[in-house]
């Protein structure tokens, strides 16, 4: 895989997240294009690249999700984001051959139950941060169910925002340089 | 899982991160991320851009904010003067219809002052006796037996004889006896009201009247008593006195019946009446 290429492409999907994907926004939820481009990787990357990006991924949402306190300070928590993309993504490679890349409601599928796992791990990390006394996103004011409910929110959008997408990315598929290639093995030909 | 030795460390790194206490993440996960962020940020400036014109955020509403304070003890403050407002105007209107019904009743030139109750003078500790002191007095040309109106036109009573310049005492109406009436329909709104029947009012002591009534005419509850007798200024006469609240018949007098009534003013409940001076008094 063209790693620049994907780093480009997960940088500048962070970017948008953060700012123009808000005109997108059903209450505070709002789609991942970041996620899109991780489920755009993890279709047509070969396994371990596809999770290796995954966890790059994470990485970046995590650096770019700072949690915010009252008093406009930032704390930049580096691990749920990694975990979470990690586990949506280990699932995701198990059931992606049976996904038909050539249609939306499919991908838009796919995309869905990847933010799902993501909302779910990512949250639960959180959870288990907040029990060693650790901070957390939603606050004193949040709890961990409205996140988890938010982030089915979001994986609704971003089914939808994959659904439409994908097809897009698909067409540039040349420029991420999949290794889609078979490793030959020597001997008679069958 | 041996090919997977790197991912799992790295998941294992992960994860210790997300569970260090803020001090140990604060120090180079922050300038991280701004470094991260560097490289986004003219995306991310067009994106708000974009976002802003497209589907601006409301600004959000500071509750604490010394603005928001001062805005809405403010709106406070307006309320109480709107408040204020209302009640002055309330005061005004009924001055107004005050004084539109004493001028539909006539008798002479005379002058209207308001004033508030601000005391109740007991009698043997029973409130419905009680005489009403005002805070008006000779010095605004209260005589004694001056008429006290409350509420357009109905009589609270009279002004007693003990007047002080700042001051003066109000007797409830019940409290007179012989008090000359019509029973009037209590739709009946005209001036004129002499063909109705006549009845003198004696107080029971409980606070109400009793009186015979020789007439045909059906008399029924509910039935207004209006002021009837000479004695009193010309400016009372006409204004509601009481209310009919029973009407029975007298055995030895087949043809009359016993009417008993109340007054249309509870005068230990009102806070403020107006009192009808001669105009040559001031």
């Amino acid at each position: 895989m063209n790693w620049p290429c994907f780093l480009i492409a997960a940088l500048i999907a962070a970017a948008l997240d953060g700012s123009l994907l808000g005109v997108l926004r059903v209450g505070d939820a709002r789609p991942s294009l970041l996620m899109v481009v991780c489920v755009f990787v993890l279709l047509n990357a070969p396994q371990r690249t596809a999770f290796r990006a995954a966890l790059v991924a994470g990485l970046m949402a995590d650096l770019l999700t700072p949690i915010m306190y009252s008093d406009a300070t930032v704390l930049v928590v580096v691990g749920p984001q990694v975990l979470a993309f990690a586990l949506g993504a280990a699932t995701f490679l198990s059931f992606r051959n049976l996904l038909y890349r050539k249609s939306p409601i499919a991908l838009g599928f796919g995309t869905c139950v990847f933010a799902i796992l993501v909302a779910l791990g990512g949250t639960s990390v959180f959870v288990l941060r907040s029990m060693l006394g650790g901070e957390t996103p939603w606050g004193e004011a949040g709890s961990a169910s409205s996140t988890v409910l938010s982030g089915f929110v979001v994986a609704g959008l971003t089914a939808i925002l994959g659904a439409l997408v994908l097809p897009q990315l698909h067409r540039t598929r040349a420029l991420w340089a999949f290794d889609s290639t078979s490793r030959l093995v020597g001997g008679a030909a069958r | 899982m041996h090919r997977w030795r790197i991912e799992t460390l790295v998941l294992l790194i992960a994860l210790v991160c997300a569970l260090l206490p803020a001090p140990f993440l604060a120090s180079w996960t922050n300038p991280l991320s701004l470094i991260v962020s560097v490289p986004a940020a003219p995306i991310t400036h067009f994106g708000r851009a974009a976002r802003d014109v497209l589907r601006p955020y409301q600004t959000p509403w500071a509750f604490d904010a010394p603005e928001a304070v001062a805005l809405r003890s403010e709106l406070e403050l307006y309320k109480t003067l709107y408040a204020q407002a209302s009640l002055d105007r309330e005061l005004l209107e009924r001055s107004l219809q005050a004084m539109r019904a004493m001028s539909a009743r006539g008798g002479g030139p005379v002058r209207l002052v308001e004033c508030s109750v601000i005391g109740i003078g007991l009698n043997a500790g029973n409130s419905k006796d009680a005489v009403l002191r005002v805070n008006a007095g000779s010095a605004l040309g209260l005589q004694a037996g001056s008429p006290v109106f409350f509420d357009n036109d109905s009589i609270v009573g009279l002004v007693g004889t003990d007047v002080s310049s700042l001051g003066a005492s109000v007797v409830p109406a019940h409290r007179l006896s012989g008090i000359a009436v019509r029973l009037v329909p209590a739709q009946f709104h005209d001036t004129d009201i002499s063909r109705f029947p006549g009845a003198v009012l004696r107080p029971t002591g409980h606070g109400t009247w009793l009186a015979d009534v020789a007439s045909s005419v059906e008399l029924t509850i509910g039935m207004t008593a209006r002021l009837a007798d000479e004695r009193w200024p010309r400016i009372a006469l006409g204004a509601r006195l009481g209310e009919v609240i029973a009407v029975e018949p007298i055995e030895q007098a087949p043809l009359a019946r016993r009417v008993e009534v109340r007054p249309i003013v509870a005068a230990e409940a009102i806070a403020t009446v107006m009192i009808a001076v001669p105009e040559e008094a001031q």
